[in-house]
């Protein structure tokens, strides 16, 4: 994920009705046309949407016709014109070559997206379908229905790279998101506590780290293979049906052009590593241990339905997504700070136990 | 649906504090002792009260159905609040869009299998009760103290409703004396006279006055609503009485 502070949202995480409105006009509906579903349904749990996504502004619509659409804005950080032409079209694209993604609606004037000027600066909202389903159980057949849609997913942006170069999408790899990512953790603690020796220790190891699966990896060719990747290809980006298929593939914010390993081992380490705050993205608990027969069943799955990527690269990029992770957790507070300490070699844990 | 239910209530008071919640709780409860299927909604979506009065019940857990949120219920009880929901509300804006929303799913679009539904207001008067107050044809009965300081804001709320053709049941007199529990005298903790200080001015029907009872605090952690663990108390028979007359005077909608 392509970090840095972002100001304060005085709307705490809900889109403006004044944004809304004027999206919602572009695509042609009255004002009384259409209310906003504050809640959402995870897992026939509801909750308040702006608690479920906390880095994109969401509102869920219903027409008076009853069609549901989801109002998405382009987040802080990647907001433009260029990333929303390349984001929305790429997803077209997907759609129109048969993958999951839900349906994005075009404005009255053509368009894949709004530009709304608001609070003194532009935004960028989408409208799509909203997708019922239901949120990751963590189930096997849950997890080999990940295995098998992100084969299928980048076997297409493969196809479809030389027409996603063109909107010239930003360039990015895991090394450089983690060591941002640690940036903005060792940032928000040094804010927050006096006394930042612990971070600032584990920051050095862990840049330290980096640098070195970063040599492994490109000793290994990781930068001469590079395509579209979702960038955040975690089972909280997915909608499976009750029987535990992938429905539907959102939130592309994270998009980059790299090395498709990257999408792989966010999966892997998302599912066979890290713990969750129930119906949350939170994390639980510092990571004990990986879940080698998860992560075996996974890539097995993966291979059997023609997965493209270079295997060898699996054990340093899955333990660099670890430290990015690891370093989200620490800049979100959902590690307690005197945890820290217990956060050296959970990137070992995990690069050894996907060896071989 | 709403348009569904026959007999709403809104129970309401312009002055934080003075014990609606308590009275709507346990007058919903006294209904259903009396055979009605009951249901009450808190409008208090930012900090809702009721859930915290009733957890000592067998209350199930509300879930979604089609972006509605199906109410939590125990025997012929049907309760909805955010109170309830699987994380705590935040403190967001509700309001504008998100408002009407949020009553859409709470509210307006529930499958309320219920003969009376009370609606818990929060006090004042805001986005939130013109949106109900407007939308929702319903009688209102008012709850007080016996505090000059509240008959302000009590009389104020009296006339927003009046502005709006509403139809008033009466008023509410909560907390207003203390029983001495070794002579039996009432104790009036507080100076005002709801009778003729407000109703007998603003005519509207003083119903009663409820005792200050110091066991629906002390169960109040617990969660079990007053007339479920008194019965027999003189207190618990008002709110039977209440019940009759509420049943009796709100109107049927067609």
């Amino acid at each position: 994920m392509l970090i840095e502070k972002k100001d304060v949202d005085t709307y705490l995480g809900m889109l403006p009705d004044g944004i809304m409105s004027q999206c919602m006009g572009q695509f042609g509906y009255l004002e009384n046309d259409w209310i906003v579903l504050p809640f959402i349904n995870i897992n026939q749990l509801a909750m308040a949407i702006n608690r479920r996504s906390e880095t994109a502004r969401k509102a869920i619509i219903m027409t008076n016709e009853q069609k549901k659409l989801v109002l998405k804005e382009i987040p802080w950080y990647c907001s433009s014109e260029r990333f929303a032409d390349y984001e929305l079209t790429f997803q077209m694209r997907l759609r129109e070559l048969g993958f999951s993604i839900p349906k994005i609606h075009e404005t009255k004037q053509g368009k894949l997206y709004c530009k709304v000027n608001y609070d003194g600066s532009d935004h960028y909202i989408f409208a799509q379908d909203f997708e019922i389903g239901e949120s990751w159980k963590a189930t096997n057949i849950e997890n080999s229905s990940i295995a098998i849609a992100l084969a299928k997913f980048q076997k297409l942006c493969k196809a479809i790279c030389h027409e996603m170069i063109i909107f010239e999408p930003p360039r990015s790899n895991v090394f450089e998101l983690a060591q941002k990512m640690l940036d903005v953790a060792k940032t928000n603690i040094v804010e927050k506590y006096n006394n930042h020796v612990e971070i600032e220790n584990y920051y050095d190891y862990a840049v330290n780290k980096i640098n070195q699966y970063k040599k492994e990896a490109i000793e290994k060719g990781y930068f001469e293979s590079v395509m579209p990747v979702h960038g955040d290809f975690n089972p909280w980006n997915l909608i499976f049906s009750s029987e535990g298929t992938v429905l539907a593939v959102i939130d592309f914010d994270n998009s980059i052009i790299d090395n498709p390993i990257h999408d792989l081992c966010e999966a892997l380490v998302d599912i066979c590593v890290f713990n969750y705050k129930p119906n949350t993205t939170r994390f639980q608990g510092i990571p004990t241990n990986i879940n080698t027969e998860r992560a075996q069943q996974f890539i097995e799955v993966y291979k059997k339905n023609e997965g493209i990527v270079d295997y060898e690269l699996i054990p340093c990029v899955a333990a660099t997504i670890t430290i990015e992770l690891i370093a989200l957790a620490i800049a979100r507070f959902d590690y307690d700070y005197s945890d820290i300490q217990k956060l050296y070699d959970v990137d070992d844990m995990v690069y050894y136990g996907l060896k071989g | 649906m709403i348009d569904d239910v026959k007999q709403i209530v809104y129970v309401y008071s312009g002055k934080g504090g003075v014990g609606k919640s308590t009275v709507c709780v346990n007058l919903a409860f006294a209904l259903h002792k009396a055979g009605k299927r009951v249901g009450i909604f808190d409008a208090d979506i930012s900090s809702p009260s009721v859930p915290g009065m009733v957890r000592g019940m067998p209350f199930s857990h509300p879930h979604m159905e089609n972006m509605v949120i199906v109410p939590s219920t125990y025997e012929n009880i049907q309760i909805s609040s955010t109170g309830f929901l699987s994380e705590p509300i935040d403190g967001s804006f509700w309001t504008g869009k998100y408002l009407k929303g949020a009553l859409y799913q709470l509210l307006y679009a529930v499958n309320w299998n219920v003969d009376i539904l009370l609606i818990d207001m929060p006090p004042g008067t805001s986005d939130l009760h013109q949106e109900l107050f407007t939308h929702i044809n319903g009688d209102i009965l008012f709850v007080t103290t016996p505090q000059s300081i509240s008959y302000e804001d009590v009389i104020r709320s009296i006339d927003f409703v009046k502005r709006l053709d509403m139809n008033i049941i009466g008023v509410v007199d909560n907390m207003a004396y203390l029983r001495c529990k070794n002579c039996g005298e009432k104790i009036r903790l507080f100076t005002g006279d709801t009778r003729n200080e407000l109703c007998q001015m603003l005519d509207v029907e003083y119903l009663f006055e409820f005792e200050m009872k110091p066991e629906i605090s002390q169960y109040a952690p617990r969660g079990i609503p007053f007339v479920e663990f008194a019965t027999n108390d003189e207190l618990a028979q008002r709110y039977s009485a209440l019940s009759e007359i509420v049943l009796k005077r709100s109107n049927i909608r067609c």
